[in-house]
């Protein structure tokens, strides 16, 4: 009878580890598991591409480090060169790193694209934290591309610890999406009045990659409301159309102004009755748009409540599409745990 | 109740017992002292000098009672002073002095340096008889192939008195990092968060401050010296060795904080006692001439302190050199 118990408490968990890695069905464009650069120490010269690192040590990522250097802590940097074989069309590239024990900070091309965790003096270790860097358009060439990451280990395991995939990646639901969102938006952590008009000046916030963590992007230990605001102007050949919007998952709350009008909130969706509000950081956000609400310019305004820990737009498509294509991400992304979702339950199981 | 408390009872004289173990470190060169010194009871300052002439002192067998060697009944003070040589061979690795166990008190200098002290003389009298004598010696102090003078002054308080039992050798341990600036000695010590003019006193560095006077002392704790950096480092980046601490600290050089293990401020549980302590010191911070470092430690419980490790400055290029040196798995790639 005990056993019986302790059986399925632990399949139980066995459910809970893998809803958690497979939120989001990821296409490696670059893979970067395998042979780093690496040396000991700390120097700023070490994120420029025109540093020489020929004489560094090699070491496999993801592993310990300690496994090379044994009782090591403090800083090592690792690099590595690509090229970049493929792009795929449109979507946003993101960099993951699997999980760093216990700070990292990330170049590319000698350009930080992002921090987890704080370095001394406001050291905070992240070493439960799967790594999740957008790149910013732009920065990557065809080949010849250098990234470099400073990592702080405090005690016991460093470096970069594991992670499946590590590399370059793009989210394949982006293919579903008609007018992409993503990269930098205008954000702040200040209410302000009149902040969700279209009219509002933003020109002084500052800009932020999404879908990112907000933590990762310069806004460590920030909890409770922040803003985001996106101007875009409208293709021709989407007027007209019954469009939805994605905005893939938030920690945790969200409200949404399209043009200073209110037109979607966390409690408006459809899973939001079947599970505890406590788990809204794992809902996934596609919102009908009101018709005739779109013009030819736009303003987008998210409003975020983060209630602890990590915040923000985190994760998924970012962008407009249509119904047809809005139907297909919700189905992909109803799996959260006890959502009623039998199915992907066995599907899970079957990718063991 | 009763059984509980007996357990716990139990666990900490186990524990106890644990912090006084027996060195049975393996060395890869050790040379040793075992055999007749040079020994005269009473105290002056002046014997710590190592061109003070004792070729008048008695002789006598080490490790041995003194009661043994024509000393029956004394208590009090006496100095211990011998000569040795170590050969080159011993350069460029860590060098450890091991004296056994004293009874009571010990303070030990090498070439006229005081390198440790285990339990403190009276007034504030502490006895260390059963805690076993292991000193880190500083780099740069030993002369290879040349005559190194020893002067160990003991204090006995009552019963059997000297340095009574051991091993006493110099090891030389595994290839070590050279420091550019070696910070093991003595180092200004008081306990609490700030630095406080009353009860302030020195400690030897690494060493628990268990045995230098703070039995059963937990909680905060200061560690404060200067230094001088030779002007030729000043422009060079540095890694701080802090050794292994017991068990949180901060480490602040010239009012910067330059590195942190453990949660010194929370206090939340973590064993960072384990830990040996690499601090990058950030561009800017040290300046040629006197520079100012201070450890803030707090120590949950048991032994507490700089427990053991090189402690001091290594410019970043060797320090690289030497984890390079010293990894393993060279061939899995």
């Amino acid at each position: 009878m005990k056993t019986r118990k302790l059986f399925f408490l632990l399949t139980g968990f066995l459910f809970l580890g893998r809803f958690a890695t497979y939120a989001v069905d990821w296409s490696t464009v670059v893979d970067l598991e395998g042979t780093w650069y690496f040396s000991v120490g700390d120097d700023p010269a070490w994120a420029s591409p025109k540093t020489d690192v020929s004489g560094w040590d090699k070491i496999q990522v993801p592993a310990n480090w300690d496994d090379y250097y044994p009782g090591y802590n403090g800083y090592g940097w690792y690099r590595k060169n690509f090229d970049m074989r493929a792009y795929p069309e449109g979507g946003k590239l993101h960099l993951l790193l699997g999980k760093v024990d216990d700070v990292d900070e990330v170049f590319i091309n000698g350009v930080k694209i992002g921090q987890t965790g704080g370095f001394t003096p406001d050291y905070f270790s992240a070493y439960s934290i799967d790594r999740n860097y957008p790149i910013p358009d732009g920065l990557l060439k065809p080949t010849e591309n250098v990234i470099a990451v400073r990592v702080y280990d405090e005690g016991r395991h460093g470096g970069i610890l594991s992670g499946d995939p590590i590399g370059i990646v793009y989210d394949n639901d982006t293919e579903l999406i008609e007018f992409d969102l993503s990269g930098p938006w205008k954000f702040s952590v200040y209410r302000e009045k009149n902040i969700h008009e279209a009219a509002f000046d933003d020109s002084d916030w500052a800009v932020i990659e999404v879908p990112a963590y907000w933590d990762a992007q310069g806004f460590a230990h920030h909890d409770g409301s922040a803003w985001y605001r996106k101007s875009f102007s409208l293709p021709s050949k989407l007027k007209g159309k019954n469009l939805f919007l994605s905005l893939g998952r938030i920690d945790d709350y969200d409200k949404v102004y399209l043009n200073g009008r209110l037109i979607a909130r966390t409690e408006d969706l459809k899973v939001y009755d079947r599970i505890s509000r406590s788990q809204a950081y794992r809902m996934f956000r596609v919102y009908d748009l009101p018709e005739d609400l779109l013009q030819p310019m736009n303003v987008l305004v998210v409003e975020v409540y983060d209630e602890q820990q990590y915040g923000g737009m985190y994760e998924g498509p970012v962008g407009l599409l249509t119904r047809e294509n809005a139907e297909i991400l919700e189905e992909r992304n109803d799996d959260i745990f006890w959502g009623g979702s039998v199915r992907s339950i066995f599907r899970s199981i079957f990718r063991w | 109740m009763k059984r509980f408390l007996f357990v716990i009872w139990i666990a900490g004289l186990v524990g106890i017992a644990g912090l006084k173990g027996w060195s049975n470190d393996r060395y890869e060169l050790e040379k040793s002292l075992s055999g007749y010194w040079h020994f005269k009871i009473g105290d002056s300052p002046e014997w710590a000098r190592p061109d003070f002439d004792d070729s008048g002192w008695q002789e006598i067998r080490v490790p041995e009672r003194w009661e043994e060697e024509g000393y029956p009944g004394y208590d009090g003070f006496a100095w211990y002073r011998c000569r040795f040589q170590v050969s080159e061979a011993f350069s460029e690795r860590d060098l450890f002095l091991e004296l056994g166990y004293i009874d009571d008190v010990d303070e030990v200098f090498l070439n006229g340096l005081k390198i440790g002290q285990t339990g403190t003389f009276p007034p504030h009298y502490s006895t260390a008889y059963n805690a076993f004598r292991k000193y880190r010696i500083p780099a740069g102090l030993v002369h290879f192939g040349g005559s190194n003078v020893l002067a160990v002054r003991v204090y006995d308080s009552q019963l059997e008195g000297g340095i009574v039992k051991g091993n006493i050798r110099v090891g030389a341990a595994e290839k070590s990092i050279r420091l550019d600036v070696d910070l093991c000695g003595s180092w200004n010590f008081s306990t609490g968060r700030k630095a406080s003019s009353s009860g302030k006193t020195t400690l030897v560095v690494p060493g628990n401050w268990e045995n230098q006077g703070f039995y059963d002392y937990d909680g905060y704790a200061l560690y404060t010296r200067t230094f001088t950096l030779p002007a030729s480092l000043s422009k060079t980046p540095m890694v701080f060795l802090a050794g292994r601490i017991d068990d949180y600290d901060q480490v602040w050089i010239n009012e910067t904080l330059i590195g942190q293990t453990g949660d010194y401020e929370t206090r939340r549980q973590s064993d960072a006692y384990t830990e040996f302590r690499n601090y990058v010191v950030p561009p800017g911070v040290l300046k040629p001439g006197e520079n100012q470092i201070e450890i803030r430690i707090y120590d949950r419980t048991g032994e507490g302190g700089i427990i053991e490790g090189a402690v001091g400055l290594v410019n970043q290029e060797r320090f690289i050199r030497f984890w390079k040196e010293k990894r393993t798995n060279r061939n899995t790639l």
